[in-house]
């Protein structure tokens, strides 16, 4: 499954609802499933971390192993990679 | 209630500007200003409305007298949220420039609306624009989700060209820090839990370090550590408390980022004029040539450090005799 970002976020992704939307519509069912998840930041600048958290956090807390087996990022900025990158490290530094 | 802005009422000196605040009136709140000169910043003027809101319009008002610089009262939009009418209104300035004006924003669909129209009309540059939105994005939905305020937030910014700074100022008139803070860390005061909430990854819905599926606790520490890293000051009141984070020693190059905000260099109040409701007024200074994802990526650097040295301050450790 393809997600274009820019489709829900226009080009900055701050609406933690609509990250909640794509979690629990899309992405969460997918992995659950063990399918493919392709998030597409094309043409989409910027995020603020608590829309990350908000889209992917679950999923790294659920599913710790597969999660990165089975999400992928494409088309990400500079701005939107360290975002991503901020969350994914500290939901596993903050696991138990 | 009684508001005074004087001739310097930046976040520099803000403690000071707080310090004068009178809430005893509740009924009615009376703006007055320095004669001479005003120069105040978004956090003062977003305080200004959301207690003009609380009181209700035909109850606030703005001292008739003021100097020619009170025309930033005007430009900022402060004399909608009360019945004095504007003596600038002849030389009123257009919507558009380099601020943005008191706006009160209650969902976040009206946030996404006000964003998406206002941020174009500043004609920032690109890294500009991704940290005014960063910020006001992560402030305003921190009011929405933890505020409980029926007023929502009041927000507004302004960006310096010169000096290349954007200022946001945003303020609620909710339960404050330390009451949206209790059930899951019951802070012993204000100033505690003005402590905690800029500490990473403490949410007042959760105990977990790592937060919930929805909440990180993650937004005042970032945007703390945008000023921070740009050399600039921050501010938190709520309670009775003001927490202000100074600018660090010019000769440190790097500064480091603290999962402690006492940790930074940093000054506080915990005596000031009790406020029912949380402001938070930011500097955000951008370097020639510096970007934005560079300044996350200095925060990326520590936060996983800063996590786990939050968490090794709450281990249980062995007592050795």
């Amino acid at each position: 499954m393809i997600i274009q970002m820019f489709d829900y976020v226009s080009d900055f992704g701050g609406n933690k609802d609509t990250a909640k939307q794509l979690r629990v519509e899309k992405i969460m069912p997918a992995i659950s499933k063990g399918k493919k998840v392709v998030l597409d930041f094309a043409d989409v600048n910027g995020v603020t971390q608590s829309f990350v958290h908000a889209l992917i956090a679950e999923a790294i807390r659920e599913f710790p192993e597969e999660v990165f087996e089975l999400v992928e990022f494409r088309h990400c900025t500079r701005d939107v990679q360290v975002v991503v990158e901020i969350v994914a490290e500290y939901m596993q530094e903050g696991s138990d | 209630m009684k508001i005074y802005f004087t001739n310097n009422s930046t976040l520099q000196n803000f403690d000071n500007f707080l310090s004068k605040l009178d809430f005893s009136d509740e009924s009615k709140l009376e703006i007055f200003t320095d004669h001479r000169w005003i120069n105040t910043n978004p956090a003062g003027l977003v305080l200004a409305a959301a207690l003009a809101s609380t009181v209700g319009k035909q109850n606030a008002t703005i001292d008739g007298n003021l100097a020619t610089s009170g025309a930033y009262l005007d430009a900022m939009g402060l004399y909608n949220f009360v019945s004095t009418d504007s003596p600038f209104h002849i030389n009123k300035k257009e919507p558009s420039g380099r601020y943005i004006p008191i706006t009160n924003i209650k969902t976040e669909a009206d946030q996404t609306k006000f964003l998406s129209d206002i941020i174009p009309l500043l004609h920032l540059g690109r890294e500009e624009s991704l940290a005014i939105r960063y910020a006001l994005y992560e402030l305003v939905r921190n009011v929405l989700e933890h505020s409980m305020s029926k007023d929502g937030a009041f927000v507004a910014a302004q960006y310096n060209k010169r000096k290349n700074k954007i200022s946001i100022g945003i303020c609620d008139t909710g339960i404050g820090i330390k009451a949206s803070l209790n059930r899951y860390h019951n802070p012993a005061n204000d100033l505690s839990a003005l402590r905690l909430a800029l500490m990473p990854g403490v949410s007042g819905t959760t105990s977990r370090p790592d937060g919930t599926e929805q909440n990180a606790g993650a937004g005042l520490f970032i945007v703390k550590s945008l000023a921070r890293i740009t050399r600039s000051y921050f501010v938190i009141y709520s309670g009775d408390s003001l927490y202000k984070l100074l600018k660090y020693d010019k000769r440190v190059q790097h500064p480091r980022i603290n999962a402690d905000p006492f940790d930074d260099r940093y000054s506080y109040k915990d005596n000031l004029p009790n406020f029912n409701g949380t402001l938070v007024g930011v500097d955000i200074s951008l370097s020639e040539g510096e970007n934005f994802a560079d300044l996350l990526e200095t925060i990326k650097r520590t936060y996983s450090i800063a996590i786990r040295e939050r968490k090794q301050r709450q281990y249980k450790r062995f007592k050795f005799l």
